[in-house]
């Protein structure tokens, strides 16, 4: 693992000095701080939306870093014949991979927090300006409930980050950046299947045929096999955490998701190494 | 010539053909799509308007107002990619943009209960998009039944809400004249641990308005027990009670003269004779007032707060009268003339033939009072001093509550 920990820490530093990184980055933190120009226009809605905005930005980008990143990751190292010379030295395929996706993962965690802190602060600051000179109380930004929605941001970029890697390890960056793309947007809309699943039951009274449990049994092999990305976003909820309807994620719940993640981290690396193990150099 | 100038003369020709067919092909995508946005342009993108302001497209989206497409809250959901409450952004500010639009050119806003129910379902804990859409739908758009359902939406969505139920009241008590519904309302936004205040202490009298005396009276008692005594609130709490209670005692008798006539065949010659264990004072203190003649049941004290009411309007109509004259108009005739310049007649008079004057404020009516000069007997005296009109001492509400309550 000593292997795996260099080939990570080289891979943030490489990925730190790339220029795109950057300037994902400022675009990130204009569109945060931009926000409160939607609120102006949103009458008194501007934190709303400023909150709205944040917590897409910072999911966004943190996105756009992973897919972009990520898929020209393993292609650059045989591009530039670097691969080579590490793979030469007593390092395995699966630990340069496995540190790989672990320099990513730190760097777009530690892009995350960047934009997670100046989003808080900002919106504080912003929070307080609105209520200066009334008798209302500035909402709070740091709640339990923000708290878990970062939290499950930065899951469900981790398992972007490692389908990124797997495409990455198996073809060319753009193959990959595309795929990530639609696996990303697939998980967002996995739970379409199932309203399709819906819409192969048969009418009440009517019977199920064959076709109609065919296709009901794929769709929902397919649901399945997909990950579910939706899962991880409760940052449309965490909006409206001061509403008494809307609760935090019970403990079980948030590190059941927690652990899909996990496992979904897993299989992506698994086959990843397994791909990579089989491609010729 | 040399080869190789043939071979890029050959070259460049065929490069040539491909350049010529790109730019055809382009042309022709842009005649096609100039065509298809001719056809979207009415029913679909306004935008395309902008291209030609004079045009057919104009003139037809002018009488068809300003149309749009969007698409279901569901197909939206899936687009954005988890970023719902973003899109959910966007389409109200594009509801805001279109209301402002369309009601400044005096057009339909038909789309506007779509877009606040888009909004809705792609943000469903967004209680000020309920909240605030249904204002606008039942003032600015009148369409007080969309307001209804968008906010009985945001009731079973955010049950905790008391801004929803509050608003649903309102709506359905001023928009839709459905008191009784409008109480169920009342109550349920005052059951709300988090009910301001203000709102607490304005649902009695909303509650009574809608006819839920009951209800009212029961709301103001809960307000009166968690209110310090000598406070505001306190003493105007305490006298709407008094009014709730008296109208209540009003209405009961009422029934009972009603059931008298309807178990003799007569109106009672007074309340006298009718038996029944109900007071014969209203809660000021003051006689009951009955009218054998139309079988009207009244009360002292409940006159004399209407006709303070009468007189609080009048003043305040004095006001506008001496800003338009420029000076305090000479007296009860020069007013009344002036009155019928700012007010507009209402299309009927009332019962007993005065005429009803109505006050357009945007789309709000300022009712003037039937009667504007006195009523049952009463007649307002007008001060020219003062630039005011007056009841007698003994009229006033002072004389009409307990000390500890003017």
């Amino acid at each position: 693992m000593t292997n795996a920990w260099i080939i990570a820490r080289n891979t943030f530093r490489e990925a730190v000095r790339d220029r795109v990184l950057y300037a994902i980055l400022v675009f990130a933190v204009v569109a945060i701080g931009g926000s409160k120009a939607i609120g102006w226009v949103m009458v008194g809605e501007d934190i709303k939306v400023m909150t709205d905005i944040g917590f897409a930005s910072v999911a966004f980008f943190s996105v756009l870093i992973a897919i972009f990143v990520g898929t020209g990751l393993v292609h650059r190292e045989i591009d530039k014949k670097t691969l080579y010379t590490v793979l030469a030295r007593p390092v395995h395929r699966w630990e340069f991979l496995v540190g790989k996706y672990a320099g990513l993962m730190l760097t777009v965690l530690v892009n995350m927090a960047i934009m997670s802190v100046l989003f808080l602060v900002y919106l504080r600051i912003m929070g307080l300006v609105t209520v200066a000179g009334t008798d209302n109380v500035a909402p709070p930004v740091l709640t339990y409930m923000n708290l878990q929605a970062l939290v499950l941001t930065a899951a469900e970029l981790a398992v972007v980050t490692a389908i990124a890697v797997f495409f990455s390890s198996a073809s060319t960056p753009i193959l990959s950046a595309i795929l990530t793309t639609i696996a990303y947007a697939a998980g967002h809309t996995s739970d379409w299947i199932m309203i399709m699943v819906e819409m192969l039951r048969p009418a009440p009274g009517a019977e199920l045929t064959f076709w109609q449990w065919l296709g009901q049994w794929i769709l929902t092999a397919v649901y399945y096999l997909v990950p579910n990305l939706e899962i991880y976003n409760i940052r449309n909820l965490a909006v409206h955490s001061e509403l008494v309807s809307v609760q935090p994620l019970a403990f079980w719940h948030f590190t059941d998701t927690c652990a899909t993640a996990i496992c979904w981290v897993l299989v992506a690396m698994l086959l990843s190494v397994l791909v990579f193990g089989r491609r010729e150099l | 010539m040399a080869p190789s100038a043939g071979l890029a003369r050959r070259a460049f020709a065929a490069e040539a053909k491909i350049g010529a067919l790109v730019i055809g092909l382009v042309a022709v995508s842009m005649l096609l799509q100039l065509r298809i946005d001719q056809e979207r342009g009415a029913r679909v993108l306004p935008m395309f308007v902008h291209h030609n302001p004079g045009g057919a497209e104009a003139e037809l989206i002018k009488h068809q107002n300003f149309s749009l497409y969007l698409p279901k809250a569901q197909a939206l959901r899936y687009a954005s990619l988890g970023h719902r409450n973003i899109v959910a952004d966007m389409v109200w500010l594009k509801a805001a943009h279109y209301a402002s639009k369309q009601f400044a050119g005096g057009g339909r806003l038909d789309w506007l209960s779509k877009m606040y129910n888009v909004t809705v379902d792609l943000d469903p804990n967004w209680e000020n998009a309920y909240w605030m859409g249904a204002m606008i739908l039942a003032s600015v758009a009148r369409k007080p039944k969309d307001a209804e359902l968008l906010l009985v939406k945001g009731m079973s969505r955010i049950p905790h809400s008391y801004k929803l139920p509050y608003e649903a009241g309102v709506t359905l008590l001023f928009q839709r004249g459905k008191e009784k519904d409008a109480a169920k309302y009342f109550r349920r936004a005052a059951l709300h641990p988090e009910c301001p205040r203000i709102v607490l202490d304005i649902i009695p009298r909303l509650l009574s308005e809608g006819g839920s005396l009951e209800a009212a009276i029961m709301a103001a008692e809960s307000r009166l027990n968690s209110m310090p005594r000598n406070s505001v609130q306190y003493k105007a709490t305490a006298r709407d009670l008094m009014e709730f209670r008296s109208r209540l005692l009003v209405k009961r008798w009422q029934e009972i003269v009603e059931a008298f006539r309807r178990q003799v065949g007569r109106s009672p010659a007074a309340l006298a004779e009718v038996r029944s264990p109900l007071p014969r004072k209203d809660s000021y203190g003051r006689d009951l007032l009955y009218d054998p003649a139309s079988a009207k049941v009244d009360s002292e004290g409940l006159r004399l707060v209407r006709l303070n009411e009468q007189i609080a309007v009048m003043n305040a109509a004095l006001g506008d009268v001496k800003h338009r004259l420029g000076r305090k108009p000479n007296g009860p005739r020069e007013f009344l003339d002036e009155i019928r310049k700012i007010y507009k007649p209402r299309a009927h008079t009332d019962e007993r033939g005065n005429e009803q004057l109505e006050r357009v404020m945007g789309r709000w009516p300022f009712r003037f009072p039937a009667h504007p000069f006195g009523d049952h007997g009463e007649r307002f005296r007008y001060s020219r001093e003062k630039a005011e009109f007056l009841l007698r001492p003994d009229r006033r509400l002072g004389a009409l509550y307990p000390e500890e309550l003017r």
